[in-house]
């Protein structure tokens, strides 16, 4: 495991890709929250720990995909550049390759949780959330979600980059998934003639959920409360939460037989 | 008793309808200079990517040190594959780092394989900044990190300039010297047959030769001859008992005639039937006629 973790290391930290995609997901997560906390300002609603929390992990989540797509790069880059083979022939197994990738993409996962949860405490400070009364981990409790969404859309990035092997068509295919599977559910939604909860089920739809906007659960709650007959709109967060999990697991497992069946 | 170091019985491998590998066997002993010849698409990269795990094969076993492959047991093999592969934006330390993570093998070895292919000043250099031969002869450093039981290089010489083909063979027959096992998988018959003791001939994936070098060119040998009277030359040339076959090609007589066959033996044979060469020559790249021959009967 720390030999596997070594090898990671080696590789990844002199990699300007790798600086690039690191600072563009902190200058992003960084943006996102302050332009949060101004449209909260402007709308004239008072953040305090307890609301900051899931407001600003839900604004950072759409900033994921730049995880995603760095470790969908270190794994179709090592099939452009023969280096997995090269690996294969030194003295490594499949399985050593695949669990040092999911190492790595555990430690983007938690530089992640690590560096949103510190900038919503900086953020919190900054604009003097602790003044309502909430503790700085008051609605912490989310970041643990958050953790599970960034491993989602990581795994979702691992599956597809052990499926094409191609950096290029990986990117591509990753960032078309996202609007594709919404344009999918609405033709779902459409085909079915009625309200249906089926999209809600897609993976994006799934992990995108795990942490929900704070405001969208009020849009929605009021909505069902205008149409107490009509199906929910989102699913549960706990549901999510377990979907999420599973799919997860779906894609890890697919991701372990496509690597492990075809040749290098 | 020798030891083996590989072991492969049986191996196959198919592409869909092609089947790339049929059925081979072959082993290799400690010392051994090891070539794997055939032309391109013969099957050569195949059974080295299936013997190194990075192909599954469709049948057959092999062993690696009388033990069963493993990643363990490729620790022990040092080995460039189809061309050197790096990382282009890691220097050539950092990349032999990499390696040397995996093997195991202490860090403080990578200044002598470095310096053993003269790379050690552009230790860190970037490995995109290198020509195609300092690619190559890192390819090779890679694969003598941690003292390799044996040394596997695929078409070490591919894509070099005369210069570069020159530096690798002085390498591979320097490494040939000091002991060192090497299978060598290569289509240029000269380079193996300057460097290999032991060939296994491959074409569309069957076996076609195994053994010793020295056997296989040992076989036969072809004379080129020539006189004024060439069918006087070929009348003579019909009791001559080291003679095997003869064929006319122009003005120039191809003789194919046995191992023992002794060029002066000949020339005094025909001045004593009155006839004067010429033209006499051995031809030197026995091997290459040695392949063609097999090659285009199969």
């Amino acid at each position: 495991m720390k030999k596997l973790l070594r090898l990671e290391y080696i590789k990844y930290t002199r990699s300007t890709i790798f600086y690039i995609f690191i600072g563009l997901f902190m200058a992003l997560v960084a943006l996102s929250e302050i332009s949060s906390i101004y449209l909260s300002n402007k709308f004239g609603i008072k953040l305090g720990f307890a609301t900051l929390w899931p407001t600003l992990i839900n604004t950072a989540t759409s900033m994921n995909v730049f995880i995603g797509i760095l470790i969908m790069v270190s794994i179709t880059s090592e099939y452009q550049y023969r280096t997995m083979r090269q690996h294969i022939v030194d003295g490594l197994d499949k399985k050593d390759i695949f669990i040092a990738k999911h190492l790595y993409a555990l430690c983007l996962s938690l530089f992640a949780v690590v560096f949103v949860a510190l900038s919503v405490v900086v953020a919190g400070y900054s604009i003097g959330a602790s003044t309502t009364g909430a503790g700085p981990f008051d609605g912490s409790q989310l970041i643990g979600r958050y953790f599970v969404q960034v491993l989602g859309y990581i795994s979702m990035a691992i599956f597809f980059a052990f499926l094409l092997r191609s950096t290029a068509v990986g990117i591509i295919v990753y960032l078309f998934y996202m609007p594709l599977e919404s344009l999918l559910g609405v033709l779902v939604s459409y085909l079915s003639h009625k309200d249906t909860m089926i999209p809600q089920y897609f993976p994006k739809a799934v992990f995108s959920n795990i942490v929900t906007n704070p405001n969208m659960a009020k849009l929605v709650n009021a909505a069902k409360a205008a149409s107490p007959t009509k199906a929910t709109i989102v699913l549960p967060e706990q549901t999510n939460l377990i979907l999420g999990c599973v799919y997860i697991i779906i894609f890890t497992a697919g991701s372990y037989l496509l690597f492990k069946k075809r040749d290098l | 008793m020798s030891e083996i170091v590989l072991s492969a019985q049986g191996l196959q491998k198919r592409f869909g309808k092609l089947i790339a590998v049929n059925n081979i066997s072959f082993q290799i002993e400690r010392g051994n200079v090891f070539g794997l010849l055939g032309p391109n698409g013969s099957g050569k990269s195949t059974t080295l990517g299936m013997l190194l795990s990075v192909l599954d094969p469709d049948g057959g076993t092999f062993q690696w040190f009388g033990e069963n492959a493993d990643a363990v047991q490729r620790r022990k093999i040092g080995t460039m594959l189809e061309g050197p592969n790096f990382y282009s934006y890691l220097s050539a330390y950092n990349n032999l780092k990499v390696n040397a993570t995996i093997k195991e093998v202490p860090y403080s070895d990578i200044e002598r394989v470095l310096r053993k292919v003269g790379l050690w000043e552009r230790r860190n250099s970037r490995y995109r900044t290198f020509s195609t031969g300092m690619k190559q002869r890192l390819g090779i450093a890679n694969a003598l990190l941690g003292s390799p039981k044996l040394l596997i290089l695929d078409e070490p010489t591919n894509g070099l300039d005369p210069q570069g083909i020159v530096e690798v063979r002085d390498l591979i027959t320097e490494e040939a010297e000091n002991g060192q096992t090497i299978l060598l998988a290569s289509h240029l018959l000269d380079e193996v047959e300057k460097v290999c003791t032991h060939l296994v001939v491959l074409q569309k994936g069957n076996l076609l030769y195994q053994g010793e070098t020295a056997s296989f060119i040992k076989g036969k040998k072809r004379v080129e001859i020539s006189a004024d009277d060439i069918d006087a030359l070929r009348q003579a040339l019909q009791d001559y008992p080291e003679i095997e076959k003869i064929t006319q090609k122009d003005n120039m007589l191809l003789l194919e005639v046995k191992p023992d066959f002794q060029a002066q033996e000949l020339n005094k044979f025909l001045s004593q039937k009155g006839i004067t060469l010429n033209h006499l020559s051995i031809e030197k790249h026995a091997l290459e006629t040695q392949f063609l021959e097999l090659t285009s009967k199969s």
